[in-house]
């Protein structure tokens, strides 16, 4: 149903045909869509990172894993959306001295090492109210953001701000139309009424929202909050055009260093959904990371760099 | 209805509360004008709050003034925001919420919330940082005793500001059967409205009854200012008055608006202890009920426009000045008005009127401890 589906807006598709990196052969069998040569194409994989020191590097690995996408965290000292794994992340990279500066230059960095990958920035709105909402908008795009994700800014504040919007299940008919009409390329699904984190089980709110949205709008949907297995990102895959894996993916990369350089970094987003038919999913349990052969990481294994000093906390 | 106040209020907040907020403002948008809603509220008032509050003068305690204290500290569980907690609660059950959820610094929210709860059948959860819980014991026991559950908040400053955040991701998280309680004139519009209106009885009262003991109006009326919600209660009855001259007193180390910036805390923008990034940082204050970095929008407002001027007290000025309540006029303080009356002293005018807005029972400990 979504063969016509395509990415509006400044982001380019997560899946250019050719453009295959190191889990390539894993994707070839596919999926929920098909693009305009015919191609199947699977459900995107955005990967939500705070900002800190090893950011860019963990961002590339996360890319050479299978990441289409990355969400840098640029952390508030209040996140009112975000649950416990989050919150503690903030509060570490703040201490590191991660500020809107130190920011923007995490996101040029990894702009440096990932010129083709969209890179979100995600916040709150007082870092922009401090730095100045223009200003912040226009520091992010010459750092390398693609578009901008701002937590505590819902659709209809603040219009003249591009930003990728989010609906939740408690959002109207009405106001996923607003946030569809005024959104940056497409639309963050929250898969449920709470904060940031894991959960037993996708929640079932998520396909009446996917439903509700599709009636709305052909732009396409990534679906976050609360997707930490392979379980949970095959069914929201099977459900939606994109996944946002946060808290895990934080959680994996915060592991202190010996756990860092003892898995393989890329491997934390081999979850990416590959669903054939929707229902086959091709994924490496993150759980098994460590003992997972280092098959996804081609280019120089980012998990040196990981024993650099500077990684070790 | 009010949602901004000059450029300060608004909703920042995650999409999952917007629809919450649009009820909400619905409901009260209907019950502000069901004339039903408003005798419900001054029966209870009457029948169970214990109003009005009389008006004392205070003497001794300022020689050479004449000092008015509104006493809200006599209001049933011995703090204004049983007011609040009150209109809040009868809105909840219009709006057929069966679960209360609410922040408390000092306690003395937590303790009203628990109260309305029990009065009215419904379960309530009260958020309360850790360090709060240490210093204001006999409230955490009172909400326990009340039939409230009270949850811990373990991280970050653990005070009123985390217990904040971790009420709202409460709501959040269970926006469809619960209402937030919030207790302060802050948080997402069109909190700062109810808030300042439920409040607004406090300077109703207060002003009548300056006119009926002096016959004319206050030369100024003073009030503790944490988010800043006796304030604004007392401040609305004069509003119009402009020769009556509004302070509001902030404790020197949460001085949101003496040294605050804007910035976005707890859904609204307003006048923050911030740095230059937006980073909201720790307040410091003997006073938990103060102890909070943000304030309501509505008295960014005020001081912008001159209409209310904002001063400072120390840990040690209020300290003094409760002592001094105590023994000068046998009433005991909060610490929390005590920072209003540490600065009565020193004013120009002679016909002063003081917000005394909570008991100090709750405060004993610590001052004793001192």
């Amino acid at each position: 149903m979504s063969g016509q589906r395509q990415a509006a807006g400044p982001i380019p598709s997560p899946h250019p045909p050719g453009e295959i990196d190191g889990s390539g052969e894993m994707r070839a069998e596919v999926s929920r869509g098909r693009d305009e040569s015919g191609a199947v194409r699977p459900a995107a994989l955005a990967v939500y990172l705070m900002c800190g020191p090893e950011t860019p590097v963990l961002a590339e690995a996360a890319v050479g894993g299978g990441a289409d996408l990355v969400e840098l965290g640029f952390p508030f000292s209040d996140p009112l959306a975000d649950g416990p794994v989050i919150r503690r992340a903030a509060e570490r990279a703040l201490s590191q001295g991660m500020r809107t500066a130190a920011c923007l230059e995490c996101l040029a960095e990894t702009r440096a090492r990932l010129p083709h990958t969209p890179l979100v920035p995600m916040t709150y709105a007082s870092l922009l109210e401090a730095h100045g909402w223009e200003r912040f908008a226009d520091d992010a795009q010459a750092a390398g953001a693609t578009s901008l994700i701002v937590a505590d800014l819902p659709a209809g504040e603040l219009p003249e701000l591009r930003r990728v919007q989010l609906v939740a299940p408690t959002s109207t008919d009405e106001r996923i139309r607003l946030a569809a009409e005024t959104t940056d390329g497409w639309l963050y699904l929250v898969t449920l009424t709470g904060t940031t984190g894991a959960r037993d089980a996708l929640s079932p709110a998520l396909a009446g929202l996917v439903e509700r949205a599709r009636a709305t709008t052909d732009l396409p949907l990534y679906a976050g909050f609360g997707i930490s297995t392979p379980e949970h990102a095959r069914a929201a895959a099977a459900l939606a055009d994109g996944i946002v894996v946060g808290s895990r993916a934080v959680e994996v990369a915060e592991d202190g260093a010996v756990d860092l350089a003892a898995l393989r970094p890329g491997d934390l987003v081999r979850a990416k959904v590959l669903s054939s038919e929707g229902v086959d999913l091709v994924a490496v349990p993150l759980e098994m990371l460590s003992a997972s052969p280092s098959s996804a990481v081609t280019r120089p294994s980012p998990h040196d760099a990981l024993r650099s000093p500077v990684a070790s906390r | 209805m009010q949602l901004t106040y000059g450029e300060y209020g608004g909703r920042f907040v995650p999409e999952t509360l917007i629809p919450a907020l649009d009820e909400l403002e619905a409901g009260w948008r209907e019950a502000r004008d069901d004339p039903r809603y408003h005798e419900e509220l001054e029966e209870l008032g009457r029948s169970y709050a214990g109003r009005p509050t009389p008006l004392t003068p205070a003497e001794r305690f300022a020689p050479g003034k004449r000092l008015y204290l509104k006493r809200e500290d006599l209001l049933h569980t011995g703090a204004h925001k049983l007011n609040n907690a009150l209109g809040q609660v009868l809105l909840a059950v219009r709006l057929g919420k069966r679960r209360i959820v609410a922040e408390t610094g000092a306690g003395q929210h937590g303790v009203a919330a628990a109260t309305v709860c029990a009065r009215f059948g419904l379960d309530c959860v009260v958020y309360m940082g850790s360090e709060d819980m240490r210093r204001q014991r006999p409230n955490l026991e009172r909400m326990a005793l009340l039939g409230a559950e009270v949850r811990a908040v373990e991280f970050g400053t653990r005070t009123l500001k985390e217990a904040t955040s971790e009420a709202i991701r409460d709501w959040i998280t269970n926006v469809e059967d619960t209402h937030y309680l919030i207790g302060s004139c802050v948080g997402p519009a069109p909190y700062p409205e109810i808030v300042g209106a439920l409040q607004a009885v406090i300077g109703r009262e207060a002003r009548a009854q300056m006119l009926e003991a002096e016959g004319r109006l206050p030369e100024v009326a003073l009030a503790c200012v944490g988010g800043g919600s006796n304030a604004i209660g007392l401040f609305s009855g004069f509003a119009d008055d402009l020769d009556v001259r509004l302070v509001g007193v902030e404790a020197g180390g949460a001085a949101s608006l003496g040294s605050g910036r804007p910035a976005v805390l707890h859904g609204s923008r307003s006048s923050v202890l911030a740095d230059e990034d937006g980073q909201v940082l720790d307040a410091e204050s003997i006073s938990a009920g103060l102890d909070y970095p943000g304030v309501g929008p509505e008295h960014a407002f005020l001081r912008d426009s001159g209409r209310a001027q904002y001063v400072g007290t120390s840990d040690e000025e209020a300290l003094a000045a409760f002592r001094r309540l105590a023994r000068t006029e046998g009433i005991l303080p909060a610490l929390e008005p005590a920072h209003a009356l540490a600065r009565v002293a020193e004013l120009d005018e002679e016909l002063v009127l003081v917000c005394l807005s909570g008991r100090g029972d709750k405060d004993l400990a610590g001052v004793v401890d001192r």
